[in-house]
């Protein structure tokens, strides 16, 4: 699974550790997802859709492996 | 008597989703260790002492586990998703890794006893504070493991 949670974050121009806390998980979540070391769950993943103003979709991508 | 039947499951399982989501507070963490560090302390005492008491013993061993236990079962500090799917994780792993020490180290100790005492080699069992202690140190460090890794 790839995702745009960096760029996302980026364009909003908020930390690792603002985002966390804004979705309620740790920093280090937030970090595994970004580097594909972990795939959200579907709350996660919507709480994430909210705050960026983007669909789920956009955000996240299946990869060929998927 | 169908309404009367889905209520009682739907409270089992309520009651059994309550159960699977029961764990301490953090700072149970904190005295799960003490606990564990006072009765490692006293089991170091009982050696040195040379005092070979077998209910003191037991005694200390059930309080080891417990605080082992309290920790396994307290929360993180921040006890996100994340840290969940890694705790079932480190349970699982624990599991296995348990079952395969059960059944693999009593042989061991059988083998190293033939070539050791080659006329009447020694077959034990392993007790069951063996296998319990082995499978929550195993939990707890692949937990701290896991969670670094990520």
């Amino acid at each position: 699974m790839k995702n745009r949670l960096k760029v996302e974050r980026a364009i909003l121009d908020i930390t690792q550790e603002e985002l966390a806390k804004k979705i309620g998980v740790s920093r280090q979540t937030i970090n595994s997802i970004e580097k594909s070391r972990y795939i959200p769950s579907t709350v996660l993943a919507l709480k994430m859709s909210k705050l960026f103003n983007k669909t789920v979709n956009d955000i996240f991508e299946l990869d060929f492996e998927d | 008597m169908i309404m009367y039947k889905s209520k009682i499951l739907d409270c089992e399982r309520s009651r059994i989703e309550k159960m699977i989501k029961f764990q301490l507070p953090n700072k149970y963490i904190k005295i799960g260790i003490g606990i564990f560090l006072a009765t490692f302390i006293s089991f170091a005492v009982l050696k040195f002492t040379g005092v070979n008491n077998e209910f003191i013993k037991l005694a200390l061993r059930s309080i080891m586990l417990i605080s082992l236990l309290i920790i396994s079962i307290s929360k993180d500090k921040e006890e996100d998703e994340m840290v969940k799917l890694i705790r079932v994780q480190s349970y699982a792993l624990a599991f296995m890794i348990g079952v395969l020490f059960a059944v693999i180290q009593p042989i061991i100790n059988y083998l190293v006893s033939f070539v050791v005492n080659t006329d009447k080699p020694i077959y034990s069992n392993l007790g069951d504070f063996q296998v319990l202690i082995f499978m929550l140190m195993i939990q707890l460090s692949f937990f701290y493991f896991i969670k670094r890794m990520r």
